[in-house]
């Protein structure tokens, strides 16, 4: 393996840029979203009500525009996410007690950004329509002239519901199963084509030894690589480890050796280079950014992806990963999940033994 | 030279459909990935785990937690008897969103004093956990404003006059906010992209190993006419896979189109052209077969995910979203989504239509010169 220095360069620097770049690029906050106004109130009421969006921090006021057009063109080109045509009988209808109308138009073509923008505005929407109400209650002089119930929300967890927090320690599993069996299985093959494992069939070592002595260096290899990225995560990128650091890597090790235990095991289905890496890619590559929760839980997807991720074990190993990085929590909680990911590496390291001692 | 070219092309023809590897490759993309992305990264923020602790038991508490369950977003999954308990509910996952009555909920009420109510929301996901806290928080301030208007003995026929606001929102574009037909979309437009870039590089760099492309060298034909002969079939493929999986999604998922299909086919050709280009650079400087595939897949992936189709781009750091202009697929989304959902024309997209161009143009120039040089 160390022979190829292409190789070993591109199965350290493939998963780490891999892990730079998702880590920042894959983001779902919503903060400073773009917003605009058209104001036919041109009211001080107007201007308070619009301030209560953009001091919540999630909305930015980009522009003051004289018509609806203007709206238009603008949630068009996406300079604006969300539009608010205020009526020009808003605050009159205030002042004079009356219910008053806003228009607010959200872009919804990226849906879960516009799902989580339209949550923020119904309930900053809903609080500034009571604060209203309870102005009037106060000049009525109505004893109870404050909110009735407030809702006192705290995140746990994650308090500043930053995505990276959910991302990151879900990306070292994804990274494992999308690279490990790649590069095992890739090398693997490549030894079995230039025909040096031909040498070893005819040595008296046995397939175990064989597996073992396969797996050792790409184990090896691959676990160095997540330490690394442990190690940007949780000092470059400050995302927190709230469990136990040793437990998580004596975890990340075993799932390790089953990644590339999946590597090995297409190893033995594929004679060809190309069959590694079509097997690779659609067996690993592809599962792993689609049925591990990797954007969001797996609870909230349909139940036929539900059934898909419960086949491949970045979904166990992500559920390990978010409830030591984020939960805190340790092995009396875990063990299920931890059971069943060495019960999947076992099975995948007998599987490929037995392929090639047919082979043999 | 007609019938040379003809001869060529043919030959082409023939030597790709031999291949297995390339037609597992593009039905796998086309018929399954697409529809796999839509179903799989889609995320339906329904039907979240609500978990009640009541320490007040009243009537009064029971009439929050009856609006509080009452819609499809929050089902009431657990009654927790005990702060511990909610706790733990929450650690275990079981409870997305905690709500906790104190015991002075209804007396403080009646009393006409603030009473706070806690919501507890599991913030590992970002996503699921604003939605849930904002699904929340409003339905308790709209029982708060019931409240208040009660408590105030308003007669029921003034409650509809009360000053209020009354935000009326409108989703534009995809009203439903159905995620699921933006992820289809976008796994058609990045499927192309990955087909279109994974082919050419193997197609070129596997002649080159297997070394016919010496036996094309001495042939009498130019490198143009190897070039467009090369190209032709796997555009041709490429196509007509492409339309197929487009046709899968807007008849399988519903994907609307509001704007001008002739449009976007337009794009697609320029989208396909750019990213032959960045295919055959690839094969052109890689050594063998395993550096083009593995160097297809260094580039396909980051492409992917910088380009808006999994997340906005608009949510990135600038950094990266500045790095994203570099990759054809930004544009190539945004035409797609202006033109499928917000039914915009060439008036708002033709600086995308103008950069899909010039990313074409200067990677097949750069491709056809260095492939040229080897063969001359």
């Amino acid at each position: 393996m160390r022979r190829d220095p292409y190789f070993l360069g591109l199965s350290v620097v493939l998963p780490i840029t891999m892990f730079f770049l998702f880590s920042h690029a894959v983001t779902l906050d919503v903060r400073d979203m773009p917003l605009a106004v058209y104001d036919r109130s041109r009211s001080q009421t107007a201007r308070r009500y619009i301030d209560r969006f953009v001091s919540s921090g999630y909305f930015r006021l980009v522009a003051h525009v004289d018509d609806v057009g203007a709206l238009n063109r603008m949630l068009g080109t996406g300079q604006a996410k969300v539009a608010f045509v205020i009526p020009q009988d808003f605050s009159r209808n205030l002042h004079n007690n009356r219910p008053a109308e806003v228009q607010i138009l959200v872009d919804g073509s990226f849906p879960t950004t516009a799902q989580v923008i339209v949550g923020y505005i119904d309930a900053i929407n809903a609080s500034a329509s009571q604060a209203v109400l309870v102005r009037y209650l106060e000049r009525q002089g109505q004893r109870s002239s404050q909110l009735a119930i407030e809702p006192a929300v705290r995140v746990w967890y994650d308090p500043a519901l930053k995505s990276m927090n959910y991302i990151v320690p879900g990306l070292y599993g994804v990274i494992l199963l999308a690279f490990a069996p790649l590069l095992t299985a890739l090398g693997v093959v490549r030894e079995r084509e230039s025909g040096s494992i031909h040498q070893i069939f005819v040595s008296p070592v046995r397939p175990y030894q064989f597996i073992l002595g396969k797996t050792i260096p790409y184990c090896a290899l691959m676990f160095a690589v997540t330490l690394v990225l442990l190690a940007v995560g949780i000092y470059g990128f400050r995302v927190p480890m709230r469990g136990n650091l040793l437990l998580f890597v004596a975890l990340l090790a075993v799932y390790t050796v089953c990644t590339v235990g999946v590597g090995l095991l297409f190893s033995t289905l594929t004679r060809s280079q190309l069959g590694a890496i079509l097997l690779a890619l659609l067996g690993a590559m592809m599962p792993a950014f689609y049925f591990s929760g990797f954007l969001y839980p797996v609870e909230q997807l349909p139940a036929f992806v539900r059934y898909n991720c419960y086949l491949f074990p970045a979904y166990y190993f992500n559920r390990i990963s978010r409830d030591i990085v984020l939960k805190g929590m340790g092995l009396q909680q875990i063990w299920p999940d931890v059971l069943i990911i060495m019960a999947y590496t076992s099975l995948l390291l007998v599987g490929a033994s037995l392929r090639l001692k047919k082979k043999v | 030279m007609g019938i040379r070219l003809a001869a060529l092309i043919r030959k082409e023809f023939l030597q790709f459909f031999r291949d297995r590897f390339v037609i597992i490759l593009v039905a796998w993309a086309f018929m399954v990935d697409a529809l796999l992305m839509g179903y799989s990264l889609a995320l339906k923020p329904e039907h979240l785990a609500l978990g009640v602790l009541d320490q007040d038991r009243s009537q009064r508490s029971s009439q929050l937690i009856q609006q509080l369950s009452a819609t499809r977003y929050l089902d009431l999954a657990h009654w927790a008897s005990s702060g511990r308990e909610m706790n733990m509910l929450l650690d275990q996952g079981k409870v997305d969103v905690g709500v906790v009555i104190p015991a002075s909920f209804s007396r403080q009420i009646d009393l006409g004093q603030p009473v706070r109510v806690q919501v507890l929301v599991d913030g590992t996901n970002s996503v699921v956990a604003s939605i849930g806290a904002n699904y929340v928080s409003a339905i308790i301030l709209r029982h708060s404003r019931q409240v208040l208007i009660e408590r105030s003995a308003i007669a029921p026929s003034q409650v509809a006059a009360l000053p209020a606001i009354v935000g009326r929102i409108r989703v534009w574009y995809n009203p439903g906010l159905d995620a699921t037909i933006y992820m289809a979309l976008s796994g058609v437009l990045l499927d192309l992209m990955f087909i279109a870039i994974v082919i050419p590089a193997v197609a070129v760099v596997r002649e080159r190993v297997a070394g016919t492309i010496e036996q094309l060298l001495v042939a009498p034909i130019r490198p143009i006419e190897l070039l467009v002969a090369k190209m032709l079939p796997m555009a041709a493929v490429t196509f007509t896979g492409f339309v197929i999986s487009l046709l899968e999604v807007v008849v399988i998922f519903g994907v609307p189109l509001q704007g001008s299909l002739l449009l976007f086919f337009t794009a697609s050709v320029l989208f396909l052209f750019a990213a032959f280009g960045i295919g055959l650079s690839i094969s052109t400087i890689a050594q063998n077969l395993q550096q083009a595939l593995l160097a297809s897949f260094f580039l396909v992936i980051p492409m992917v995910f910088l380009s808006g189709t999994m997340t906005p781009v608009d949510s990135m750091p600038a950094v990266m979203q500045y790095i994203s202009y570099v990759s054809p697929l930004r544009y190539f989304t945004d035409i797609g989504v202006g033109i499928f959902f917000k039914g915009v024309g060439l008036a708002a997209l033709w600086p995308r239509f103008l950069a899909l161009f010039g990313f074409g143009f200067l990677l097949l120039t750069f491709s056809a010169q260095r492939l040229g040089r080897r063969l001359t």
